[in-house]
């Protein structure tokens, strides 16, 4: 899975750099945004093989920004992973309809993280395979 | 203006020397330099080109560049190696090129190799006066130049220090979130419900991780043959402890401790060894598991805050780093801690469970004993009423917890003969009429007595009913048919079983065959067809055995002494 680009979005610097030196120092390619209009803008140009992003986020939150990602020609299969607070669980129904890949309650664990994104590319790339 | 060369150079290097960020940064350095009509360059160590930045003016000489940007990285290594970067001296160069060199900062070690040079191309100067848009000496132009070359110097070694500090303290902090989740994984856990050896096992395995070891053992004291031995109970890795070694670092734990310290440390990273290991120890940590052990125990050495050593937690040779810290002390502290709250937890738990059946067996045999016939009645009840409701749970879903209940009316069925007159229960020959009325509101009076604890609630029905026959003729309501519950059958037919096997003062003891012949004739009328059916079809000269000697190896591989503890067990919870 190394090489694979991820678009890591929240507007606590200290989640992007936590969640940025784990990625890369396990191979992978951390672009970054700090807010949702910000994520689709970079999402769109550099096409990223998956996103994290935060659930709260001022402006646009993270399930507005994935429900502008799937209506986008480019993005709209791109998985997401939403990091969210514990306040603001989101349902299956929701995770379902917006094919939210998984979800990760802050403070989460980067190792489960990674863990996450791995099984997540791996699974797509097997399912691509057999396509 | 435009950067040529700039994009391609930079795909060509990104993760050799320069970051994607620094690159791009150094770019806007070009930019404002080709405003003054000068090209900018960066070469990395090696002396590949990494960024070119032309003003548009002249085409710069990439190869007499490379060999600046060489000359003035050797030079520094030469001649200042041991000054601060900001400071280096621009080098050599001539005329028409200035160059600096550029350094990466180490927050450890000041004294770090370039990682490149930036040099500003002057092209061919005064030559022509139509470029002199400044009005500036050729000489003072330099000076400036020279002068944002050195700020370029001091900004790159800035942001690459701050950088580094970024990813320090961000690998920190993931540490730190990875504990968070560790200890809050742990606490959620804490359930009773969850075996010792299991929470154990996820102790470790979440602890190796986080924290990169060969190995982590958990040793408990356990007594075996009467002997007092810390013994594995969980681990993960490569982790080799016999017996000798787990008493020699218990030993040292305790002396550690009793010295004011936390945990057993001991590498030879700064200093020697402080005790002698096996070969394959390079470091190891040790902390203990406190609880309030009996002060009898032989492992049992009271700490200052006066609990007792249950175990230890033990980790052996780091291997991200030469040796365990500080960091890892509070870590394990807090792991063990949190294991040895949840053994201790468990201990008083089935503490208070065995408390709790000993003293309803204690009052049920001492209502037992008020009549010779009677004697170890109740247990004998409980065990087949639980047979019974085994066997109903191999075709209707019974929970285990219904088994448990079944298994305590059982036991206490007969709880409300304690306010039955002794002279009446011991009468030998036929009672009166008034005699058996008195008899018969041992049922109501059980009920009674148990339906004041809150906890024994669900007995109730049990004791209530065990007199009750199928046909409507039993006491002390003449239920019939399903108005009687289920635990009401079963307990009715266990009493009914161990009567007629008993020996009374009217009759001797009858035979398992003929209980068998008497059972089946009463299906319908004093027994529940169905489940007297269920009963006479199972293995009852297995029961009978397992009735008289107490245990049986056959009959799975639980211990029935065992039963009551955890059948107890449901009502606290």
């Amino acid at each position: 899975m190394t090489g694979k680009k991820v678009l890591v979005v929240d507007d606590e610097i200290h989640i992007v750099h936590v969640v940025a030196i784990k990625l890369r120092n396990n191979g992978y390619e951390v672009i970054s945004a700090e807010n949702g209009a910000e994520a689709f803008q970079v999402a769109c140009e550099e096409n990223p093989d998956i996103i994290v992003t935060d659930f709260q986020m001022p402006a646009m939150t993270g399930l507005e920004l994935v429900a502008k990602l799937r209506e986008c020609e480019q993005t709209k299969d791109t998985p997401v992973i939403l990091l969210t607070a514990r306040n603001f669980a989101v349902s299956q129904a929701e995770q379902q309809r917006l094919q939210i890949a998984g979800c990760l309650s802050k403070p989460f664990s980067p190792r489960e993280l990674l863990g996450n994104i791995e099984d997540i590319l791996y699974r797509r790339a097997v399912s691509q395979e057999n396509q | 203006m435009t950067c040529g060369d700039v994009d391609v150079a930079m795909s060509q290097t990104i993760g050799k020397s320069f970051r994607p960020s620094q690159v791009r940064e150094l770019k806007r350095f070009g930019s404002k330099v080709n405003k003054l009509g000068a090209n900018f360059a960066i070469y990395q160590a090696d002396g590949e080109l990494v960024l070119l930045c032309s003003g548009g003016r002249f085409e710069s000489d990439t190869e007499r560049l490379r060999r600046e940007a060489l000359s003035v990285m050797q030079a520094s290594e030469t001649v200042s190696p041991g000054d601060a970067p900001p400071q280096d001296p621009v080098g050599a160069q001539s005329d028409t090129v200035l160059a600096t060199v550029l350094r990466p900062a180490s927050v450890i070690n000041r004294q770090t190799r370039a990682v490149g040079a930036a040099l500003v191309d002057l092209g061919e100067v005064s030559h022509s006066g139509e470029n002199r848009e400044c009005d500036q000496s050729p000489c003072g132009q330099q000076a400036a130049l020279q002068e944002i070359l050195d700020l370029i110097a001091e900004n790159f070694h800035l942001s690459f220090k701050v950088e580094q500090q970024i990813e320090k303290i961000s690998t920190e902090l993931a540490q730190t979130y990875e504990e968070l989740v560790l200890l809050h994984k742990l606490s959620t856990n804490m359930k009773l419900t969850e075996a010792d050896s299991n929470f154990l096992q996820m102790a470790c395995d979440s602890l190796t991780e986080i924290v990169l070891v060969e190995g982590i053992a958990i040793l408990l004291e356990k007594t075996i043959d009467a002997e007092k031995k810390l013994v594995l109970a969980a681990g993960s890795g490569l982790i080799d402890i016999d017996d000798h070694i787990a008493v020699t670092l218990n030993c040292r734990l305790v002396s550690e401790i009793n010295d004011g310290k936390e945990a057993l440390l001991d590498s030879e990273v700064d200093t020697p060894f402080k005790y002698e290991w096996p070969g394959y120890i390079k470091n190891i940590i040790a902390v203990p598991l406190c609880g309030k052990e009996k002060a009898d125990s032989h492992f049992a050495h009271r700490t200052q805050s006066g609990d007792s050593i249950i175990g230890l937690m033990v980790a052996i040779n780091r291997l991200d780093k030469s040796d365990f810290d500080s960091t890892d002390v509070k870590l394990f502290n807090s792991v063990a801690g949190g294991c040895a709250v949840f053994i201790e937890n468990g201990r008083l738990f089935n503490d208070l469970k065995e408390l709790f059946i000993g003293s309803l067996k204690a009052l049920t045999s001492s209502i037992d004993a008020k009549d010779q016939y009677t004697r170890g009645h109740s247990e004998r009840v409980a065990l087949i009423s639980r047979w019974i409701a085994e066997r109903v749970a191999e075709i209707d879903p019974l929970e285990q917890e219904q088994i448990h209940k079944i298994y305590l009316a059982g036991l206490l069925h007969d709880i409300g003969k304690i306010g039955i007159d002794e002279a009446v229960l011991r009468k030998q020959g036929r009672l009166t009429d008034q005699e058996m009325e008195c008899i018969r509101r041992h049922p109501s009076i059980g009920a009674g007595i148990l339906g004041a604890i809150k906890q024994m609630r669900d007995i109730v029905p049990g004791v209530l009913c065990h007199h009750e026959r199928i046909d409507g003729q039993g006491y002390p309501s003449g239920l019939a048919g399903d108005q009687i519950p289920l635990v009401g059958k079963i307990v009715g037919l266990a009493d009914s079983f161990d009567a007629m096997t008993s020996k009374r003062t009217y009759r001797e003891a009858k035979s398992v065959e003929q209980a068998i012949a008497e059972i089946e004739n009463g299906l319908g009328t004093q027994f529940d067809a169905r489940i007297g059916k269920l009963f006479l079809n199972s293995e009852v000269y297995l029961l009978w055995d397992i009735i008289q000697n107490g245990t049986c190896e056959a009959y799975g591989n639980y211990d029935i002494s065992k039963y009551g503890t955890a059948a107890v067990g449901v009502l606290i919870r």
